[in-house]
């Protein structure tokens, strides 16, 4: 590889440097070694002092042994938002289209030789025949493509237990026996794939923008001059900024987006370095939306904020024909590992998922609804607005005072309504998952 | 590489022949150029600045002869064509800036540059810059609908390499005037691709201009000249596509110069203080430069006599105005002597200021 020539003999590469292919003869190119990618290579954990299996402990912050009380630290600083972010390369976004684990679904444990057939998708695994705690049991399809970053549990099971508990517990429109009968036992911690998408909107409007005028007119019939309301139409146009930052985008098709919106939001600022060990003895899930998809998701998301962004830049409520053009640049992304809890219950024959925020301890849920609880509380909402406008009605059409009442009652009947419709919409969406 | 490994230049008083040519050296003792011309252009005016004549004088040049020459392209005809369209853009110009006069003057000239060979030895480091693509996109809302527009964008990954390198670089071009930077501003430059070897008969009448940097003034610019070369190879080399921070620290084996000579014409006119300005053209692609100046003198004279015409037109029509009540239609023609008289006062502010608008941008 090394030119041969006297007066080339005394030269070095620079320190950590290496040989790379040269397109022209008489020319060598060194370039630097290649950070090397995190570890892909299986990680079984096993107690060095009494050979037991450990895992992450989030009371401790460490690997822990449950045995024989060993514990070790994790050597993991926070690196929180300035945690490293990618660009939108074609090539990223080819390799991640190709998924994950396609290449791996048989594993041979380590420990006790068994062979283990792998969940699409885990990247951790317990070996159901020696217990040991097994990490990075598949490979990324590409460097970039492994998660980088992560937020650890930090809320231990206790109080995950007790919160889910005493979330049962609230909401009059739940049945009563609910929090009584109910037991969310059995949680499960999982890393749950995200991703995080920043981009700089740079967005031009235009719009027909109503401005209202007071106008005089002459009312023939009445012969008076009134005042009444017009509206101007104009054109204008605008541009605004907006510097969309972590947008979060759920990498899991493997559970409810309706609760995972719920458990929002998760304190980025604690992002810490992917660290195998902080995902030993804990259930943790590769993406199966891929990064293309999910940008697609986050984009919608930022186009709709921008659009608002552009409508709260029209200094008017009356606003038609509205045009946008929303230029997306310095787009870029992370993929990060989140802690949530996972549990479901049984109540009267149904089974209710349970989700909570691994760092926040925030509760995110179905819960049954007492249906009765809610078409009484929806009838005793309309009732008032009806009865009165049946008592109005004969008052009206004897020709007395029967026009106030009725207007009156027909101010309930919408504001009961609409309390209604709330209801119903809030009692549905907490049985939706 | 040590001053002593250049090629050494002599001292050439009078002879016979050089570089197989009946020429002998000669100067001018304003502009202190030296020339390699046949015996009958000395006491003729220096190509140079124009303004001195050639005398007889010695000069310090490589006995051997030029190693390539770019041959003379631009016919006679063409160079009528290209004189007459250059002097065809000054409205006032001095008479001696014509296309024939200028013609007439044409004098060929072969001027210097350096061809450096070389082996480029040594060891390099440099940030190499390598495209990638990345995707944006641009959303369009638009009647209750998004439509999305997506673009590729290339942007530059630098990384940094080293390494050695041992090339051998042929035919560098290396200014041998030191104006050379300001003369290819003018002429534009060559084709070095249609490069020939000297023969003494392409040289026809053309004056052989001396090189005023000889190879050790013009070291440092050939040693920059190979870094860039290497540069560019070591770029090749990386498969990147960019460069930055290039640092070479090499030595020069087996460095070998020669002469190119590279072909222009030069003519020249006179301006209003009878002070000659050179005009060049590019012997190989007509590129033609040099100062046009406008003749402010005939600005003036075009200005007093189309002032004088502006006041009689202005009087007259004065005139016909006082002897309307005699006769009407005098009336009309009184207007029409006075706009015409306007517009001639209006024309000649324009040809006073116009040449020494013009002027100032040419200088």
């Amino acid at each position: 590889m090394a030119l041969t020539h006297p007066r080339l003999s005394t030269w070095q590469p620079p320190p950590e440097y290496q040989p790379v292919p040269s397109l022209l003869e008489g020319i060598t190119v060194f370039a630097p070694q290649p950070v090397k990618p995190t570890d892909d290579q299986i990680i079984s954990y096993k107690c060095p002092q009494c050979g037991a299996t450990t895992r992450f402990d989030v009371a401790a912050g460490g690997v822990a042994c449950e045995y024989c009380g060993y514990q070790v630290g994790i050597e993991a600083k926070q690196v929180g938002r300035r945690a490293q972010e990618f660009e939108f390369t074609l090539e990223t976004l080819e390799d991640s289209a190709q998924g994950w684990g396609i290449s791996r679904n048989e594993l041979h444990c380590n420990s006790c030789g068994a062979n283990l057939t792998l969940p699409e998708g885990a990247l951790t695994i317990s070996c159901p025949f020696c217990a040991s705690n097994q990490v990075n049991v598949h490979p990324a399809p590409s460097d970039v493509l492994r998660p980088r970053f992560l937020v650890p549990f930090t809320v231990v099971i206790e109080t995950v237990r007790l919160k889910a508990q005493e979330w049962l517990g609230k909401g009059w429109f739940h049945p009563p026996e609910l929090s009584a009968s109910a037991v969310v036992d059995r949680f499960h911690g999982i890393y749950l794939p995200y991703w995080t998408f920043d981009a700089y909107i740079s967005a031009d409007w235009k719009a027909q923008v109503g401005h209202e005028r007071q106008e005089r007119y002459y009312d023939s019939g009445d012969k008076t001059w009134k005042t009444r309301t017009v509206i101007d139409w104009r054109w204008e146009d605008g541009r605004i900024a907006l510097d969309a930052d972590d947008l979060l985008v759920p990498g899991s098709t493997r559970v409810s987006h309706i609760l995972l919106e719920r458990l929002l939001p998760f304190k980025l600022d604690e992002l810490t370095p992917y660290n195998p060990d902080f995902l030993a003895g804990w259930e943790a899930q590769a993406y199966d939306i891929d990064l293309p998809s999910a940008w697609e998701s986050g984009k919608s998301i930022m186009r709709e904020q921008a659009k608002q962004s552009c409508y709260d830049d029209i200094h008017s409520s009356h606003v038609r024909n509205f045009s946008m053009k929303a230029d997306f640049s310095n787009e870029v992304w992370r993929y990060i590992l989140l802690p949530v809890y996972l549990a479901s219950y049984r109540f009267e024959d149904k089974i209710f998922q349970v989700m909570v925020n691994g760092q926040t301890g925030t509760v995110a849920g179905q819960k049954p609804v007492a249906w009765w609880k809610i078409w009484l509380a929806i009838a005793a909402l309309l009732t008032p607005g009806l009865l009165l406008g049946l008592v109005s009605l004969p008052f009206l059409l004897a020709g007395g005072i029967g026009a106030l009442p009725l207007f009156l009652a027909f101010i309930l009947l919408l504001i009961g309504g609409g309390i209604s419709v709330a209801l119903y919409k809030q009692t549905t969406a907490s049985e939706a998952a | 590489m040590p001053i002593s490994d250049l090629p050494t230049t002599s001292i050439v008083d009078s002879l016979e022949e050089i570089w197989g040519l009946p020429y002998q050296p000669a100067g001018c003792p304003q502009c202190k150029q030296v020339y390699l011309v046949e015996a009958s252009r000395i006491g003729s005016i220096c190509p140079n600045c124009v303004r001195g004549k050639l005398e007889p004088q010695p000069a310090l040049l490589r006995l051997e002869p030029p190693e390539r020459l770019i041959p003379f392209k631009i016919s006679r005809e063409e160079l009528r064509a290209i004189l007459k369209n250059y002097t065809a853009g000054v409205w006032i110009r001095p008479d001696d800036l014509n296309p024939e006069a200028l013609l007439n003057r044409l004098m060929p000239v072969l001027w210097p540059g350096w061809l450096v060979d070389g082996l480029v030895v040594g060891y390099w480091s440099a940030e190499m810059g390598y495209d990638y693509q990345v995707k944006s996109s641009e959303e369009i809302y638009r009647t209750g609908q998004w439509q999305t527009k997506e673009m590729v964008e290339t942007r530059i990954r630098w990384e940094t390499r080293a390494g050695q390198i041992v090339r051998r670089y042929d035919n560098i071009g290396v200014p041998g005037m030191e104006e050379h930077q300001r003369l290819m501003e003018i002429v534009g430059g060559f084709h070095m691709d249609q490069i020939d070897p000297y023969q003494p008969n392409q040289i026809g009448q053309a004056s052989l201009r001396v090189p005023d940097l000889p190879p050790e003034s013009a070291w440092p610019a050939a040693k920059a000249n190979l870094d860039r070369a290497a540069g560019e190879e070591c770029t090749q080399a990386a498969g990147a596509q960019h460069v930055r921070n290039f640092n070479l620290r090499a030595e020069y084996d087996s460095v070998n110069w020669t002469q190119l000579l590279l072909p222009v014409y030069i003519t020249y006119y006179a301006d209003d203080q009878g002070q000659a300005h050179p005009i060049y053209i590019n012997g190989q692609t007509g590129v033609i430069g040099g100062k046009r100046l406008a003749s402010q003198r005939k600005g003036w004279i075009w200005a007093g006599a189309s002032l004088a015409i502006a006041i009689l037109l202005f009087v007259l029509g004065l005139l016909s105005f006082a002897a309307t009540p005699a006769l009407a239609p005098l009336g009309v023609l009184g207007v029409l002597l006075v706009l015409l008289g306007l517009g001639m006062g209006v024309f000649s502010i324009v040809a006073v200021i116009w040449p020494w608008h013009w002027n100032r941008g040419q200088l």
